[in-house]
């Protein structure tokens, strides 16, 4: 059966099985392996992608809850890694060995959309679902910080 | 029962015995544990240590003064707060660092509010990734000293996912953690295992609060949570603080006495 759905801005059907996880889909039928698997029971945050602008595990969600939805995937947020969020994450020197990091800026993205200069309370908050077992939980959390004030730069500078 | 990796292999567990026995040693003696480290340190020399490698005190004292000084170790912490500080030698490098922590008076909590860490790895060939690994391997320790434990029963690991086997999230991570590099000509060393030796070893970075000055043993289960309770504040455990391999701390203690 074809689901369809909103992807990174554009229409997308699948023809899955309906309880097929939205991480399986992305990675191995859709081939958009940005996104990653972590846990498999949404403990570690490493599969965060937004569904209707909210920051989702994608590894529990059955393919069929999304139909209809728009989903934003990593790949999603810019064509270049422009997005103010990404460039933070440049700045700051953010990853180590990576594998989390899709899934901490989708967090982080969605977090900022919320609170566009959110405190380090609201940042623990919004952050403490994704693992980095790395340990650059101090860089993330200053790059959060660099990306709102980039982004309130930014909308200073359009007014 | 077979042994997996882990980040500075046994050095983590032979760290935590060191430093909790020269923290508890010090503590014993009366003395503050960094001039005690010192004087177990003793002199400025080079001992060879086995596998070609060299244990230079000097350097040693060198990382552990940097540590100390930048963490501010004689401004005293407001009640409630402790510091600990302890030292690493391993993979040609040399690592010490001070934690900064808060332990809750009412349900005894543990937080890190600052890890200050000097490390001389020889050459920093790429400083950037120097700090990171610190960084990593600091967050990598406390892990271990605040929340994660694998146990066996019946010859099985009995966790088996994130929710058993608990790790670092953002809302424990230290808000802040230093990291001073030593300028230094020397060889280069390792970085990824020296500073996963010197915080990946639970609680044996201890933390004395500057109170009663009441000691309490540390538990014989390095991996356990520390319990810390109301009648404990005066003495916590607190991950970390490779040092030398355990053979290397013990044949120093005769120089420093």
């Amino acid at each position: 059966m074809a689901i369809s759905f909103t992807l990174n801005g554009k229409a997308q059907s699948v023809d899955v099985s309906p309880d097929m996880p939205l991480l399986w889909v992305l990675r191995d039928t859709l081939n958009m392996t940005g996104t990653k698997f972590g846990c498999g029971m949404a403990l570690c945050g490493a599969c965060t992608v937004h569904i209707n602008g909210e920051a989702t595990r994608s590894c529990i969600t059955p393919v069929s809850s999304v139909a209809g939805k728009k989903i934003t995937t990593i790949e999603g947020l810019s064509a270049d890694g422009s997005h103010p969020v990404q460039q933070a994450w440049m700045e700051e020197d953010v990853p180590q060995c990576g594998y989390c990091q899709s899934g901490q800026i989708m967090s982080a993205v969605a977090l900022l959309s919320k609170k566009p200069n959110p405190t380090d309370t609201d940042i623990d908050e919004a952050m403490s679902g994704n693992i980095c077992r790395c340990g650059t939980y101090q860089r993330i959390r200053k790059a959060i910080h660099r990306a709102a004030s980039m982004q309130v730069g930014k909308a200073k500078s359009a007014a | 029962m077979p042994l997996g990796y882990w980040r500075s292999v046994d050095a983590s567990g032979n760290q935590f015995v060191v430093s909790s026995f020269f923290d508890e040693a010090a503590h014993a003696a009366g003395r503050d544990p960094v001039e005690f480290l010192f004087a177990a340190f003793g002199p400025a020399r080079k001992i060879p240590v086995g596998n070609g490698e060299t244990l230079d005190v000097g350097r040693r004292r060198a990382v552990l003064e940097l540590a100390a000084e930048k963490a501010g170790r004689h401004k005293p912490l407001r009640a409630g707060r402790g510091r600990g500080i302890a030292a690493a030698f391993g993979w040609g490098s040399y690592v010490a660092q001070v934690a900064e922590v808060t332990c809750d008076a009412k349900n005894g909590a543990l937080r890190v509010d600052r890890v200050v860490c000097a490390v001389d790895c020889g050459t920093a060939v790429n400083p950037l990734s120097v700090q990171a690994q610190m960084e990593g391997a600091i967050n990598f320790g406390l892990a271990q000293a605040l929340k994660s434990a694998i146990t066996v029963s019946g010859g099985r690991v009995e966790q088996s996912n994130f929710h058993d086997y608990e790790v670092l999230r953002m809302s424990d991570a230290p808000p802040i953690i230093e990291v001073h590099i030593v300028p230094s000509a020397e060889a280069p060393g390792g970085c990824g295992e020296p500073a996963g030796r010197s915080c990946s070893c639970p609680r044996s970075w201890q933390c004395h609060f500057r109170g009663d000055g009441k000691t309490r043993p540390a538990a014989a289960d390095p991996c356990r949570r520390p319990a810390v309770g109301l009648n404990e504040l005066p003495w916590i455990f607190i991950l970390t603080g490779s040092c030398c391999r355990i053979s290397v701390c013990w044949r120093e203690v005769p120089h420093g006495h």
